[in-house]
């Protein structure tokens, strides 16, 4: 059975946004099981106006690269004016009041993958902080959690480790859709909300049991394998490591010029990862790190996706890769998501430990067993929200 | 789920390996379901006393230009492995395997993943090492692998003559075979008249109507741009934008899924292409910046192809009417490709289509007289999807899983006691 995204079930009973002027957050993803794109649905309709376009990071309709800033445009469909919420600085995240002042409501319609890191859900958060004070409605147009909404996994991220990839004490694979966030982010912004929940969805649904077609949420996330792998893989950004950025299969493949790819694959299978084989591979990334030069690395092989632990599976990565190269491998440093006084990879993991783990040497599962009772809590925490069960 | 000739090749055939000097036709993405390599699989348990691996085109790790100095040489130091090239992008004489290094095994094995399109060069690189493997007398075993776009449906026409001729088409089939890689070999040895010593190792549990999902198998990209079976069933139609200067999405990581230019609008595309309601298939106004070739770093507009309907989906006529529509909007912009294509004897776009008609149609004519000329294309493709050799071991009906699966009112259990007949071979 088909899926009904937020999108479709607004569009066929759209008397809410009668007589308003609407804004709308949104990028490329968004469009209803027969493709038809948000925009053009929202500007074609009758009996509200459709005045404004908020873009996230990529941009309306994904144009830009990560961490790529956007400017203010005219968007091409429509002629409208499109507000970028991912500028030059981090002031720059949240909409403008003056802008929201002049609307009625605000709909937001992004597709989320199901990692902490994964920006969206924090440009739909800074959406709502900033219409909290102006009485602006937030309507929040739901859509699945492609890598379903059972699995959660991770550490809970700690306070001071907030940033633009982690606002929110939110384990890294938190098995929520956009709608139930929102939810929960409202007790934090108290802000006038109302989610479209989808219809026909239920939690153990992957992407693929949707029947929805895919339309990439970003330029790196082109299936959801990709999507499967990443709520772990992301971890790469936060190192010299090539996260296979510059090849098809980014988040799948991770290497440097300098690792043996049948040592780190020989390294990794031995740990007997549950649900995950490692291939050896070389790759070329055609920009981004170490563009041009052939790095050695792995393909990640996710045989048992329902046994398969992302996170865990991404701490072991980069642990085994540093190990065999100590020398070589080191944490990024850059200004990463517009801060430069926490190193990316603490941001990333929402914790310190991680870091200070591999540093002295350390077992990773150690780690991961300290998660246990966070995230019974969080799952406590987080059922008066959810809007969908099994 | 399916188990390459590989894996049946290693369980059941191993005595034509033991002690062998194999001569393999292979790449990295030739894998076994527990992620090994072909080349480590046949070492260990096929017992081969030495393998020489006869890359195809990319070379063993995907791209040759820059890989040539890395374990292109040597596999993990085995003094049992001769690493060779076979391909070289500026060299047409590493098309056809070294007749010294072919003579000097026992036997050929060839495990290499195809696509399912006329254009991929790998099953030309099989049947040059075949006409090599008759004139040093060493007998060839094809290990088969699925054709991730199905073994049923065949579309294009074969028009095989010269200057069409050429390495990225060197058999008389369509643009879409239909065919597996054992069935081409089957195919050129008797209809190009090459008579090596050829065995073929069928899959098990493979299905002429499967596409690769059905398989159960991890899609390996067996070359670098191919990174998806949704890329594969579109690969047939979109490849045709590489003899133009539409980008085919390559620098993206979803190339062939979509096609566009700095000059075109997505929207008004989308909107035309929608328009002709081609069978299966739906057109998303899509926006890219590649990373690298053509159009690199700056924004094209373009459209992204979904298919709803894989069964019911043509990707060659579709691709060849989007080339057409894409180029109709701004024909003062659009170009055909006029540099060197893959060795090809004549265009680019005269090379894939395999016809000089369809520049001129695309050039002076409507959609319509395209169309036309599509209909000239059915005798061919129904003769040839008769006449095709076909493996007999997959043309039974669907497992019994899949039988429940479609008539959800047929209890499994109802059904276990009745035996499936075997077609005729």
């Amino acid at each position: 059975m088909t899926v009904h995204p937020g999108l479709e079930v607004l569009m066929d009973e759209p008397s809410r946004l009668h007589g308003k002027r609407i804004g709308l957050v949104t990028n490329q993803s968004a469009v209803t099981s027969n493709l038809q794109h948000a925009v053009k649905l929202l500007h074609s309709g009758r009996g509200w106006k459709l005045t404004a376009l908020f873009g996230p990071e990529h941009g309306v309709w994904g144009e830009a690269q990560d961490m790529a800033h956007v400017d203010h445009s005219t968007d091409p469909l429509t002629g409208l004016p499109v507000y970028s919420l991912y500028g030059k600085n981090e002031s720059d995240l949240a909409p403008r009041r003056e802008v929201l002042r002049g609307l009625d409501a605000l709909v937001i319609d992004l597709q989320d993958i199901g990692s902490r890191y994964y920006t969206f859900i924090y440009t739909m958060a800074l959406c709502m902080r900033e219409a909290a004070p102006l009485g602006l409605q937030v309507i929040v147009l739901d859509r699945p959690n492609p890598i379903d909404g059972v699995h959660i996994e991770g550490n809970i991220r700690e306070e001071q480790y907030s940033s633009f990839v982690g606002m929110f004490p939110l384990p890294t694979r938190h098995g929520m859709t956009a709608g139930e966030l929102a939810r929960w982010f409202q007790r934090y912004y108290e802000c006038n909300l109302a989610v479209v929940p989808m219809k026909g969805w239920r939690r153990s649904m992957w992407w693929g049991d949707t029947d929805l077609p895919w339309v990439i949420p970003s330029p790196n996330m082109p299936t959801v394998y990709t999507a499967t792998v990443y709520p772990g893989m992301c971890l790469v950004e936060g190192t010299n490591l090539s996260e296979g950025r510059g090849t098809t299969h980014p988040f799948e493949f991770f290497g440097a010029p300098w690792l043996d790819s049948f040592k780190l694959a020989d390294s990794l299978n031995h740990l007997d990862l549950p649900g995950v084989r490692f291939r050896p591979h070389y790759f070329l990334p055609t920009f981004h790190k170490h563009a041009n030069k052939v790095c050695g690395g792995v393909e990640l092989h996710v045989t048992n996706r329902a046994t398969f632990e992302p996170y865990r599976t991404g701490l072991w990565c980069v642990k085994v890769a540093r190990d065999l190269n100590p020398d070589e491998f080191k944490w990024r440093t850059e200004t990463y998501e517009f801060v430069s006084d926490r190193l990316a990879i603490d941001l990333l993991a929402g914790s310190a430990q991680y870091r200070e783990l591999v540093e002295r040497g350390g077992n990773v599962d150690e780690w991961v067993a300290t998660w246990e009772d966070p995230l019974t809590e969080f799952a406590r925490m987080r059922d008066e929200f959810l809007l969908y069960r099994d | 789920m399916t188990r390459t000739g590989l894996e049946v090749l290693l369980d059941k055939h191993s005595e034509h390996l033991r002690g062998k000097h194999v001569g393999l036709l292979t790449n990295y993405a030739s894998l076994t379901s527990a992620f090994r390599f072909a080349l480590d699989e046949l070492l260990e348990r096929g017992e081969c006393r030495h393998i020489t691996v006869f890359a195809p085109e990319h070379g063993f790790w995907g791209d040759a230009q820059y890989m040539a100095t890395i374990r292109e040489d040597s596999w993990g130091q085995s003094p049992r492995v001769t690493m060779l090239r076979s391909y070289d992008p500026d060299n047409a004489r590493f098309l056809s395997p070294d007749p010294r290094a072919v003579a000097d095994c026992d036997v050929i094995v060839a495990d290499i993943q195809d696509t399912g399109a006329r254009y991929y060069t790998y099953a030309a690189s099989l049947i040059k090492l075949m006409g090599v493997a008759k004139d040093t007398g060493v007998p060839v075993i094809v290990c088969d692998r699925p054709n991730p776009i199905g073994g049923v449906a065949v579309e294009g026409n074969i028009n095989f003559y010269e200057p069409y001729v050429s390495f990225i088409g060197n058999l008389p089939v369509p643009n879409r075979h239909g065919m597996t890689i054992a069935e081409l070999a089957v195919f050129a040895n008797q209809e190009m008249h090459i008579g090596c010593e050829l065995l073929t190792i069928p899959m098990e549990g493979w299905r002429r109507s499967m596409l690769w999902d059905e398989t159960a198998l991890a899609w390996i990209p067996p070359s670098p741009n191919m990174p998806s079976p949704r890329a594969a069933l579109l690969y047939p139609g979109t490849c045709l934008f590489e003899a133009t200067n539409i980008s085919e999405a390559r620098g993206t990581t979803y190339p062939f899924d979509a096609f566009g230019a700095p000059w075109l609008d997505g929207f008004e595309l989308a909107g035309r292409l929608n328009e002709l309601r081609l069978d299966g298939v739906l057109f998303r106004p899509h926006v890219f910046t590649p990373t690298f070739q053509k159009h690199a770093k700056e924004v094209c507009g373009g459209v992204w192809i979904h298919v709803t309907d894989p069964v019911a989906f043509q990707p060659v006529r579709a691709g060849l009417l989007c080339l057409k529509v894409a180029r109709d909007v701004n024909p003062e912009r659009y170009k055909w490709r006029e540099s060197h294509y893959e060795f090809a004897h004549c265009s680019a776009i005269d090379a894939l289509t395999r016809s000089s008609r369809y520049q001129l149609l695309v050039e002076r004519g409507t959609v319509d007289d395209i169309r036309e000329w599509f209909a000239t294309w059915e005798a061919d493709e129904r003769a040839f999807s008769e006449q095709r050799p076909r493996l007999a071991e997959y043309e039974q009906p669907a497992p019994l899983a899949a039988v429940a699966r479609l008539h959800p009112t047929v209890s499994t259990e109802d059904t276990v006691s009745v035996e499936i007949p075997r077609a005729e071979a």
